[in-house]
């Protein structure tokens, strides 16, 4: 999905998201968060990409070309890649902040690879139309129904170099296990988290993540919003 | 035309639109958003004795107009917020009132007296209704006896307004709000969120980390408006009405019901300009209606 939103588009950096109000009259009440696809600065739009789950999702797949949303952002931190090989490892729509790092660095393509991820065949996006054509990336599905036969975890290992860092995207328990294989690996690891938020902008102090160490009670839990969406995925309790 | 209000104790605003506690940060944080000038005061985030991690995740849930939270008054304690937090908030260009909350009448007043010590903001708001702490909050709120010690302990030591903010989650509100009057309160504020609970029927688990949780939003209007209707009809001191108000037509019915002033919650988080748009509306309806000054409108209920 497509939105004209100029100033959005100019600020949005790999790793933000964006709040859209789906609903004018307030049903659902809340807006949703949305990573950014793509944007193109220029022309002054961005692209979302998303999974229809719920009330919100829904309104927005009924939207038609001219219709008008409200959304507020770019949200969240950007996330600056670390120097050497990237390696992405993808889950669902967690592949969306993973495509748009690659898209807004292209110079880093080469020293990229993606690692995607899904149940079977057919809950596959199509990595064609997310990605750059020049980013090396590699399928597996749960089911073998096509590329790797098993979990996307599993091909951390053969596509790491000792000084990969590792960015991931997905659900709560790929991520988790990308974590623990990373740290076992002595491997950098970043992961772009995802939450239930209210406001998105850190008034609500909802969407919060809880970390490992913190200096006082108050920072045991931070917030996903401002914090992130992008930690070190080995400060977090998974 | 006149739009300032008085809400207790001496405190006069700019305009009766307040930003609510625990919808606002510290204030300071969203200096870019609009001009403070704009409203009419900010209320902190709760502020403890001690720095508090609030609650596990998950914390907040959509619900039919509305959403519950069970946040859990994470802050950074009287001494962390007076070193980190209210220097900036001194600086705002709008009355500043401080939410606090405490574990015993001692420590509320405790921390009222610091505060007060320390200055540099307008009145001092006593959250004895949230909810989401075991230790505290709501116990003081739904009892009269100490919704009203608890008021008077500050009271006693506090040199600057006192507001009382009062849960909804009792039998009899009206009571409460004369108990704390009877303590000493400049000014009573209400609702603070309703308990509420929602659970995921695939796993059977509650969606809250801390299973239940306050609600808040358009889907408490109707009965936030007649708490403050009942409260304001009873009380002689100022109120201020809060509780699902989006916009300035909500906002004019909670004055014409009888508040003095009115906070802008939840719905800051839908939109961030909702507080100084409400300031904008009422000002209109003012104009429209030929209004001079703000504060006729409250109590102008006119009823059947």
């Amino acid at each position: 999905m497509r939105l004209d939103a100029r100033p959005i588009a100019q600020s949005a950096g790999p790793a933000q998201f964006v709040q859209i109000l789906a609903d004018p009259v307030g049903s659902p009440y809340l807006r949703r968060p949305f990573s950014f696809l793509r944007v193109d600065r220029d022309a002054g739009w961005f692209e979302i990409y998303y999974d229809v789950i719920g009330p919100g999702t829904r309104r927005l797949q009924e939207a038609r070309p001219g219709d008008a949303f409200n959304a507020l952002g770019p949200l969240g931190r950007v996330f600056d890649p670390p120097e050497g090989h990237l390696l992405l490892v993808a889950g669902g729509v967690g592949i969306v902040p993973l495509a748009f790092l690659a898209w807004d660095h292209p110079e880093r393509r080469l020293s990229t690879t993606l690692l995607m991820g899904a149940n079977t065949a057919t809950r596959l996006p199509d990595l064609d139309a997310l990605l750059p054509a020049d980013l090396v990336r590699h399928v597996s599905t749960d089911d073998g129904t096509t590329g790797h036969a098993g979990f996307v975890t599993d091909l951390i290992e053969q596509h790491a170099t000792p000084t990969t860092a590792v960015l991931t995207c997905g659900p709560h328990a790929m991520m988790a296990r990308v974590a623990q294989i990373t740290a076992e690996l002595s491997l950098s690891c970043y992961a772009s988290l995802e939450n239930h938020m209210a406001c998105g902008f850190g008034a609500c102090v909802g969407c919060v993540v809880e970390y490992r160490e913190s200096d006082r009670e108050d920072e045991r839990y931070r917030r996903v919003c401002l914090d992130g969406p992008v930690v070190d995925a080995h400060g977090i309790v998974w | 035309m006149d739009m300032t209000v008085d809400i207790g104790g001496g405190l006069r605003l700019r305009n009766p639109v307040l930003m609510a506690s625990g919808t606002f940060g510290h204030g300071a944080e969203y200096q870019g958003l609009f001009d403070f000038a704009h409203i009419g005061g900010v209320v902190t985030k709760t502020i403890t004795r001690h720095p508090r991690a609030g609650n596990p995740p998950p914390r907040t849930a959509e619900t039919p107009s509305g959403m519950l939270n069970s946040i859990g008054l994470t802050n950074p304690g009287l001494e962390g917020f007076i070193a980190e937090k209210l220097p900036q908030l001194s600086d705002l260009p709008t009355a500043r009132i401080v939410s606090i909350a405490g574990t015993s009448s001692e420590e509320f007043a405790e921390m009222a007296e610091a505060l007060c010590e320390h200055g540099g903001f307008d009145a001092i708001e006593l959250n004895i209704s949230s909810p989401n702490m075991k230790d505290g909050g709501m116990l003081f709120g739904c009892r009269e006896d100490s919704a009203r010690d608890v008021t008077r302990a500050v009271k006693d030591v506090a040199d600057l307004p006192v507001i009382v903010k009062l849960t909804p989650n009792v039998t009899d509100i009206v009571a409460i709000a004369n108990a704390v009057e009877e303590g000493g309160a400049d000014g009573v504020a209400l609702i603070n969120t309703l308990l509420g609970m929602a659970i995921d029927i695939e796993s059977a688990r509650p969606i809250l980390g801390n299973v239940t949780g306050g609600l808040s939003g358009p889907a408490v209007k109707p009965v936030a408006l007649a708490l403050t209707w009942k409260v304001a009809s009873a009380v002689g001191i100022p109120v201020v009405g809060m509780g699902g108000i989006s916009n300035a037509t909500d906002a004019i019915e909670f004055m014409i019901a009888g508040a003095n002033a009115i906070q802008v919650g939840t719905a800051t988080f839908v939109d961030p300009l909702a507080g100084p748009n409400t300031v904008d509306g009422i000002i209109d309806y003012c104009q429209r209606k030929e209004i001079v000054r703000v504060a006729q409108l409250t109590g102008s209920i006119a009823l059947p």
